[in-house]
């Protein structure tokens, strides 16, 4: 499987919260070559099982949908209003390319005003409400095309491949680790495992976590890790809230169960894989908050790659340190065995 | 619309977690229309029309209101409160209030220098002035926990009206008005919702327990057509608006499509909505068990949260049409 294959086809596919249907068939596609246990349910979630019927049920999930605008309005001079949908970074969107999801694509580029005739106030950032989307078009061709409530996305593009086995593009938040989910899929299919696997690509983790609840209320698993990114070091961000960008970060903390972490920790450990620590006091901002709480509870944890400048059009990440987080989660699963039910109970 | 139908709804008591005065009105009204008629543990009053699909669909509107809930009588009479819901405070200064037992009183503020600075009214300096003089005499009237709403009339002004209470009880009107006039072949449930002002509380266990095939809530929204508001293409007039986000809740496509197609069909004036800011209970309904598919019907009213919410009678009769579009198709939306 060529990985970064895989995250160009899934970055380069539209998938704003709340309309992933494009990149959920991409999602299937790529699912379909380990498994024809593929289903998806009423809102867009993606999933594919592997394994065995026997022993616990382990699901991993990915979000695939990604931040994005939506149009609110459309002005008397065809320009186009938006609001974000997740959290967008309003300090990068003046400048950006862009495309319009209207009747049909259309492509746009969002302004700002000319430094010369700002009257030296250049100092503020923009604000989403000020920032307008160009289409080109007059008013009057415009809401014939583009109406309320279409999605606005970066301009999908291939990822850039830096230099040292870095790659830079939107949406590595969090499509880099759904390729991460296949590269997982491939490890596992050559083992003989004693458990099952479903893996899920999720909706609308940017927004409510409305996928990762309704995923593990109807998989039910016995345990679920979910995999999204962390913070990686860049100037002005602190020691303690960045890990670097060459270790697998295992999340601690309220949402996550200490057994679960010790497996993968374990797991790391056995491929001499550095691993680096993130403490989450409660929320960890990842579909494994909605997760540990459905049922009757489920055993949650969080497995992470580093990541560069989140939320903007060049999220960077180390593609080696994704592979690394799959073999982590190849090998912890690839440990279960009849006494999961043992290595799970908290201690006394 | 039967305006006094309409004015009874509105008139009726019921701040958020006091809403058994405003359910009984509004069982009256629906109960003939009904298979049956019941309030759930949490007081959300839920009512059945049989259809023979096996399918069911849920219309659902809160029916609570804001209000004040009393937490200290003082010495004097005055009776210190807190808000239950987005209560405005400078906007209730001046107004009168009254309990679900009948006594009525006014909010007023303290000390002010001039009236001028009732822009600095803030609820721990607000009280409520029942006409006591004591301690004893107010305690007689109410009690610490009792809970107020403003008294307002239901202001006529032809195609448009006014009332401290359209948030959200022109939408139960809305529902009682369609069950009165559809058909269906799916089972559908009118729910009328407790709690929604404090949360988005009482919507989730009601749509935990009827598990529909496909919810349709109904709110009210903010419009962009009074001076210098923020742009928002909603306005007063243009017809029911169809909910594609708010804060709170993304409308599935495929909902969003069967609404609009509904719409188109039946020829009845449409807007799209994109809410910057504010919540419905679409939000928790759509998070129910393994999710349920959930869309909105807003009606676009001006100066929401205040004892002057106004409405436009195209836009009520819109959302009437629209449910009866919406529940009368055999093929609902799937995923």
């Amino acid at each position: 499987m060529n990985m970064l294959q895989a995250i160009t086809d899934l970055i380069t596919t539209p998938g704003v919260t709340g309309a992933e249907h494009a990149v959920g068939e991409v999602v299937k596609q790529y699912f379909s070559a380990y498994t024809q246990d593929i289903w998806q349910d009423k809102f867009g979630n993606v999933y594919g099982r592997i394994g065995e019927a026997q022993g616990p049920e382990i699901m991993v999930m990915a979000h695939m949908d990604e931040i994005g605008l939506m149009v609110t309005g459309i002005e008397d001079n065809g320009m186009l209003r938006m609001i974000n949908v997740g959290g967008v970074d309003p300090r990068v969107l003046p400048g950006s390319e862009v495309l319009v999801l209207g009747e049909k694509p259309l492509p746009g580029v969002i302004g700002a005003i000319p430094p010369h005739l700002t009257g030296g106030q250049t100092g503020n950032a923009y604000k989403i409400e000020d920032l307008v989307c160009d289409i080109g078009y007059d008013a009057e061709k415009a809401r014939e095309l583009v109406h309320e409530g279409d999605y606005v996305t970066f301009a999908p593009k291939a990822p850039l491949q830096l230099c040292n086995g870095y790659v830079s593009s939107k949406t590595m938040d969090d499509r880099a680790l759904v390729a991460m989910m296949l590269e997982c899929m491939e490890m596992l299919s050559k083992r003989k495992l004693k458990c099952s696997v479903v893996f899920c690509a999720s909706v609308q983790e940017e927004r409510s976590g409305l996928g990762g609840r309704i995923g593990a209320y109807s998989v039910h698993p016995d345990m679920a890790i979910a995999v999204d990114v962390c913070h990686g070091p860049t100037p002005g961000v602190r020691p303690f809230e960045a890990a670097p960008m060459d270790k697998v970060v295992l999340t601690k903390g309220s949402n996550i169960h200490e057994k679960l972490f010790g497996m993968l920790q374990a797991s790391a450990r056995e491929q001499n894989i550095a691993t680096d620590l993130e403490i989450a006091a409660g929320h960890t901002g990842t579909d494994a908050w909605e997760i540990q709480v459905q049922r009757g509870g489920i055993p949650s944890a969080i497995v992470s790659p580093p990541l560069r400048y989140m939320h903007t059009s060049v999220e960077t990440i180390r593609m080696e340190t994704l592979r690394n987080c799959a073999k982590v989660i190849a090998g912890m699963i690839g440990n279960i065995d009849e006494n999961w039910e043992a290595a799970l109970c908290l201690d006394d | 619309m039967r305006k006094e139908m309409l004015k009874d709804i509105l008139q009726a008591f019921g701040p958020a977690g006091n809403e058994e005065i405003v359910s009984g009105v509004i069982a009256e009204y629906i109960r003939p229309y009904c298979d049956s008629v019941y309030n759930d543990a949490m007081g959300n009053l839920i009512c059945c029309k049989k259809g023979t699909s096996g399918k069911k669909i849920m219309l659902s509107a809160h029916m609570d209101q804001i209000g004040f809930i009393v937490v200290d009588i003082d010495e004097k009479g005055f009776l210190r409160i807190a808000n239950v819901g987005g209560i405005l405070p400078a906007l209730s200064v001046g107004r009168e209030v009254a309990f679900a037992n009948g006594v009525h009183g006014v909010i007023y503020f303290e000390t002010p220098k001039t009236r001028d600075a009732s822009a600095q009214a803030a609820l721990p300096n607000m009280y409520v002035d029942i006409g006591c003089s004591t301690k004893e005499q107010a305690e007689e009237k109410v009690q610490v926990g009792d809970m107020c709403v403003y008294v307002t009339n239901m202001v006529d002004m032809g195609n448009r009206i006014a009332s401290g209470a359209m948030d959200n009880r022109v939408c139960c009107a809305v529902i009682v008005e369609a069950m009165m006039a559809l058909q269906s072949p799916h089972d559908v449930y009118a729910v009328f919702t407790v709690q929604e002002e404090v949360g988005l509380r009482g919507a989730a266990a009601a749509a935990y327990a009827i598990d529909p095939d496909f919810n349709i809530n109904l709110d009210v929204t903010l419009t962009g057509d009074t001076p210098k508001m923020p742009a928002m293409s909603v306005a007063l007039g243009d017809g029911p608006a169809i909910k594609m986000m708010d804060s709170s809740v993304i409308v599935p496509m495929s909902v969003r499509k069967f609404m609009i197609e509904c719409a188109e069909q039946a020829k009845i004036p449409y807007q799209r909505e994109v809410l910057r800011a504010g919540g419905t209970d679409t939000a928790v309904i759509q998070k129910v068990k393994d999710g349920i598919l959930a869309g909105c019907i807003s009606i676009p009213c001006r100066y929401v949260h205040t004892p002057t919410e106004v409405v436009d009678m195209a836009d009520v009769d819109g959302a009437v049409a629209l449910i009866c579009e919406m529940v009368a198709k055999e093929q609902l939306p799937g995923a």
